[in-house]
């Protein structure tokens, strides 16, 4: 039983970050710069746990190297930008115990749940920005002119991307909330 | 779902689709990091002929080499305007208080071709000759020697796998989702910002419900078929290096090696 239980957290990893590959497919509103892609995995944290949402993570950008749809600058860029930034999206998963106690049967406040889910977003989107803001000023930077701040520039550009991804996934969330314990509790078996 | 390309793969039979995987991936690592040092006209020059060559041995048409610029053209040119206004030197022309000068002119190309051939480079040894699943086989490969540090490189492997195979599973079923969802009135192209999320939303549920339900039932197959994670996986089509990859790797290796003289040398 116990291996199974693991097995089943290994795939669940996987369809979900394939969720997040996909996610490019689905119709977003046009004209808006949004996108929930990050919501598979902060999904997969809560539910599974820190090790399973960074393998999660860690995953989704090796799917987004393998598949060419990464911007590939130099090995540490890819490192940075994909592999390590993508990962820290799993940290979403130190919410995961509270948020499972939150679900359990007899609680039926929704106001702390959603607090939890609001917060591992946050998390997890924003130490994901963190390393997209270093990658932004070491690797971009060498191509801004000299004199001119590349810690401006890399913050302006992923500053405006992380609000909108992050005010996206956490709007969502919100809307989700009547479906956490489908989504997000795990029952025990 | 008809439309979908999944990633960047040029079906072709040529010489560079190939060559073994893995040593096409341990190249584009050293071209990547070997185009860092380049900064010469010269040096540069030699280095686009031999992608040149890698191109013409490939057999891709140009239209395809050119769509993999396409994410960075915007950057490219971007750093191209920058050092033409910005680096010091011998004034060509003034455009107020801003000024073009001769060096940063070359600076500006020299960086953008540097870029541009990066990108050229290592999608013409990865993504574009390689399909993703020998692309997932080979970062297995080099991986392995961090079994010793206890990485489960295996299970990443599975992982990476099991991904591939059910993304276009997965992106039929967001189509079959969305099909049903528009039949019942979900709207998610007109009405506010707002009543569009909303309609986002109506997809998401049962693609994510679907997704935790098929992961239950993969694992119950898997086991029933006494898949165990750690034991050796065989492999259909195991990679086996051949002399044409050593072949290719030491040219390439020494052709790196002469570009790096040059720039230092001469």
């Amino acid at each position: 039983m116990q291996n199974n239980k693991r097995l089943q957290v290994l795939i669940e990893i996987a369809l979900f970050a394939a969720l997040a590959m996909i996610l490019d497919f689905i119709p977003t509103p046009k004209g808006f710069k949004i996108t929930v892609k990050m919501l598979p995995i902060i999904i997969l944290a809560l539910r599974r746990g820190l090790w399973p949402g960074i393998m999660g993570g860690l995953l989704w950008s090796i799917l987004q190297i393998v598949l060419g749809e990464a911007d590939i600058i130099s090995p540490v860029q890819v490192f940075l930008d994909y592999l390590f930034s993508f990962s820290l999206i799993g940290m979403a998963g130190l919410f995961q115990p509270a948020m499972q106690r939150a679900l359990a049967p007899k609680n039926h406040k929704m106001g702390k749940p959603i607090g939890l889910a609001v917060s591992a977003t946050l998390v997890g989107s924003f130490l994901r920005y963190c390393i997209h803001f270093i990658s932004g000023f070491v690797y971009y930077g060498q191509y801004a002119p000299e004199g001119q701040s590349p810690y401006l520039y890399s913050f302006l550009f992923n500053g405006t991307d992380f609000l909108f991804e992050t005010a996206t996934c956490i709007v969502v969330m919100i809307i989700l909330a009547g479906f956490y314990n489908t989504l997000i509790r795990v029952k025990e078996n | 779902m008809n439309s979908l390309t999944l990633g960047n793969y040029y079906p072709g039979n040529s010489l560079l689709h190939k060559i073994d995987p893995r040593i096409k991936l341990s190249l584009s690592l050293v071209f990547m990091i070997g185009i860092f040092f380049l900064d010469k006209p010269l040096s540069l020059g030699v280095y686009a002929l031999g992608i040149l060559v890698l191109i013409l041995i490939s057999r891709i048409d140009a239209l395809t080499i050119l769509k993999q610029v396409r994410p960075v053209i915007f950057f490219s040119i971007f750093a191209f305007i920058i050092n033409i206004f910005s680096v010091p030197g011998d004034v060509l022309a003034r455009l107020g208080p801003l000024q073009i000068t001769r060096e940063g002119l070359i600076t500006g190309f020299l960086m953008m071709s540097r870029l541009i051939l990066l990108v050229i480079g290592s999608s013409l040894l990865m993504t574009l000759t390689t399909t993703s699943l020998l692309l997932a086989d080979s970062i297995e490969s080099l991986l392995s020697p961090l079994k010793v540090v206890k990485v489960p490189v295996h299970d990443i492997a599975m992982m990476i796998s099991i991904a591939l195979r059910f993304i276009p599973t997965l992106a039929d079923e967001a189509d079959k989702i969305m099909k049903a969802q528009s039949a019942r009135g979900a709207n998610y192209d007109t009405g506010k910002f707002f009543d569009r999320i909303k309609g986002m939303v109506t997809i998401l549920i049962p693609l994510f419900v679907s997704a935790i339900k098929r992961a239950e039932d993969l694992a119950v197959a898997m086991e029933s078929r006494c898949y165990r994670g750690d034991m050796e996986r065989t492999k259909y089509k195991p990679l086996k290096l051949q002399t044409r990859d050593i072949v290719f790797l030491i040219v390439a290796l020494l052709f790196m090696t002469g570009v790096l003289l040059i720039q230092f040398l001469l």
